[in-house]
């Protein structure tokens, strides 16, 4: 699952799969934009057909982060 | 580094793959040092958060051969970019401004109640038009306005629905006044498409739209700024028969071809000739291309009731029995189009393909197998111009009607044998099984056009002629990698003391163009030697209504005329004389 996550947010944020790690966040990635963080938000609920929950659509601003948060929405 | 032929295949990941795949590849083709026909520079004036478009656009842009440059004014400056000189939109030299405009954060549009300001809206949109057109050039396009999402209509009649759609028909007519200004139908695209509102992000972000919309409104966009930009589609080559009408209309006649307002599938076609109608009023040009006798299809045009086409309605024709890529090339030169201009509409998959080899710049649409999906077929392809209609559009149809009467040179395609060879033909020839027996009779009594003697039998008669030794009967079936026509030709042959006749020599028109009728000929004559030594063999030909493509069809093998009497015309040569003709590239297999 973290490979997944780590290829959609290699697409749409327009880095390499292996610049993605554990303190990825808009910090680190330049290109992490506000209309990029919408797309992301958008490509994780289509290749994991889950529903991010409104609360978490601004907040989900790390990669570890994005891993929790699909893990526990996948497992409920 | 993207290569310049990679770019059809990312188009194709783009179309089908996700949403990550989709950005991924317009920022491959964004960023790539590629070779575009055209090229656009696109500004967006929003009152919303529309950067979502971009990528679509872009999208929507590439897939027609279109780079495009993109840069978006700020959130809700639009009045002031227009007004100010040193503003993003004249320092973005665009030549299409994409003025997006949402109902919902106009200050004007609702009153402190929520009632809608038609008036006072329609003035606003008024005056940021007139100001925008009076400073920059090139295109403008608007949009419609949908409901805003507190509304509350979900098919019944509402106020406040009735409202938007007030306004929006004014804001069309108003626009409609401002020279290169169109509007994007918002409406007609929510029709179209289902769900527009995305509520999530547009209460957290500004961003009121879905996916799938801002999807199709890009398309809609791309194909506006295309057609500005010219190399757009303008002409449809329509095939005939089960095209236009259902069923061959040199076989079934006037009355037996399906076409009319009431009975399926005649109505499909009646549906589709409907639609020909509209495209041909935006300036659309409509031509045709059968294989058929000029004649039957100009009595369909002129004399079916149900026919909503006319001959009037068409820039130009080729109704014959040469190929059809020698005949579009030809349509293009009559209406001085190039090629690349044109779209050809056939049901049969093996005139798709030849003209998909032998013209790759013309696009080719097949008619659909779910026949009620035929007027889907042209709703769905979205490269003709005619956007931006003009009165020079539905006027240019008569021009070409004027210059129809033009020299009509003869082209040939070198390629037409490679074409054949591409089919791996495979026909299959010999005498008739006893289960063949009623498709040939019905054979008989059907074929009107290829078909020499046009002499009607019946099952009886056809056993009859299977069971004696001094007649047989030959049959044709044919395949390709198409797929298989069937029992597709026959000939009825007898035998008189070592003199060998046919009596009946015909080819349905499903396999014509193919030269089939060759490889019967061929097995034919070796069939008269083989089953009674015959010496010589008479053919005749009986002209009637139909069959003039076959008048000439024993003397260019070699046939000799031996008598002349009326509309009938008797033929004969000697075995010996006989030179087979069949294409090499046939492959025959021989029913012993």
């Amino acid at each position: 699952m973290e490979d997944r996550i780590k290829r959609v947010m290699s697409k749409v944020l327009g880095v390499e799969v292996d610049e993605i790690g554990d303190d990825s966040s808009p910090d680190t990635i330049d290109n992490w934009d506000s209309l990029r963080h919408m797309n992301l938000i958008l490509a994780l609920e289509q290749e994991f057909g889950v529903t991010i929950g409104d609360e978490e659509v601004s907040t989900l601003i790390s990669y570890p982060l994005i891993v929790l948060v699909v893990r526990e929405l996948q497992s409920t | 580094m993207t290569e310049q032929a990679e770019i059809p295949a990312l188009l194709a990941r783009a179309a089908t793959g996700s949403h990550a795949d989709r950005l991924s590849v317009v920022e491959q083709l964004d960023q790539a040092e590629l070779s575009w026909p055209r090229q656009a520079r696109v500004h967006v004036l929003r009152n919303f958060t529309a950067e979502p478009l971009e990528a679509p656009l872009k999208l929507a842009a590439f897939s027609r051969g279109l780079k495009l440059h993109w840069s978006c004014g700020d959130h809700d400056t639009y009045f002031q970019d227009i007004l100010d000189p040193a503003s993003t939109l004249h320092s973005s030299q665009a030549d299409v401004v994409v003025l997006a405009l949402w109902l919902e954060s106009l200050p004007m549009a609702f009153d402190p109640e929520g009632r809608l300001q038609t008036a006072a809206v329609v003035e606003h949109v008024r005056s940021v038009v007139t100001e925008l057109r009076n400073r920059v050039g090139g295109l403008i396009i608007l949009n419609t306005f949908l409901e805003p999402c507190h509304g509350i209509s979900r098919g019944w009649p509402s106020r406040s629905a009735d409202d938007v759609r007030a306004l929006n028909i004014e804001i069309r007519r108003m626009v409609g006044e401002v020279p290169s200004t169109c509007v994007a139908d918002f409406e007609a695209l929510r029709a179209s498409i289902g769900e527009a509102h995305d509520l999530r992000y547009w209460f957290m972000f500004k961003s009121p739209l879905t996916q799938r919309f801002l999807t199709a409104w890009a398309d809609v966009l791309g194909q506006m700024i295309a057609s500005s930009k010219g190399g757009q589609k303008k002409v449809l080559v329509l095939d005939c028969d089960n095209t236009l009408w259902g069923g061959i209309c040199g076989e079934d006649g006037l009355s037996g071809i399906r076409l009319g307002p009431s009975d399926y599938p005649g109505v499909v076609f009646w549906s589709f000739q409907r639609q020909l109608l509209e495209l041909q009023r935006t300036g659309v040009l409509l031509t045709l291309c059968s294989k058929n006798n000029e004649a039957d299809v100009m009595e369909v045009l002129d004399r079916h009731p149900s026919s909503l086409l006319r001959p009037h309605h068409l820039a130009g024709w080729r109704v014959n029995w040469r190929d059809k890529a020698s005949n579009i090339v030809e349509l293009a030169d009559e209406l001085r189009l190039g090629l690349d201009a044109l779209v050809f509409v056939d049901d049969s998959p093996v005139e798709l393909e030849q003209v998909r080899q032998s013209l790759p710049m013309v696009d080719t649409l097949a008619v659909p197998k779910k026949l009620y999906e035929l007027p889907g077929l042209l709703a769905h392809y979205n490269r003709f111009s005619g956007v931006i209609r003009t009165e020079e559009d539905a006027s240019r149809t008569a021009q070409y009607t004027a210059e129809r009467e033009r020299t009509r040179q003869s082209v040939s395609f070198t390629s037409h044998d490679a074409f054949l060879e591409s089919l791996e033909l495979e026909a299959t020839i010999g005498e008739a099984l006893p289960e063949e027996l009623p498709r040939v009779a019905q054979l008989t009594q059907k074929t009107n056009q290829f078909n020499v003697t046009t002499r009607r039998y019946s099952e009886n008669e056809i056993e009859w002629r299977h069971a004696s030794s001094d007649s047989a009967v030959v049959i044709l079936r044919v395949r390709d990698r198409f797929g298989d026509y069937g029992l597709t030709g026959l000939a009825l042959l007898s035998n008189a003391d070592g003199h060998g006749v046919i009596d009946t020599f015909l080819m349905s028109c499903r396999v014509l163009g193919r030269r089939m009728e060759d490889a019967l000929l061929d097995e034919v004559m070796a069939f008269f030697h083989r089953r009674w030594q015959c010496g010589e063999i008479t053919a005749e030909y009986i002209a009637s209504a139909k069959n003039q493509q076959v008048a000439e069809f024993f003397p260019s093998r070699g046939f000799e005329v031996v008598e002349q009497e009326g509309t009938g015309t008797r033929y004969s040569i000697t075995a010996a004389s006989y030179e087979p003709s069949a294409p090499t590239m046939v492959r025959i297999k021989r029913r012993e």
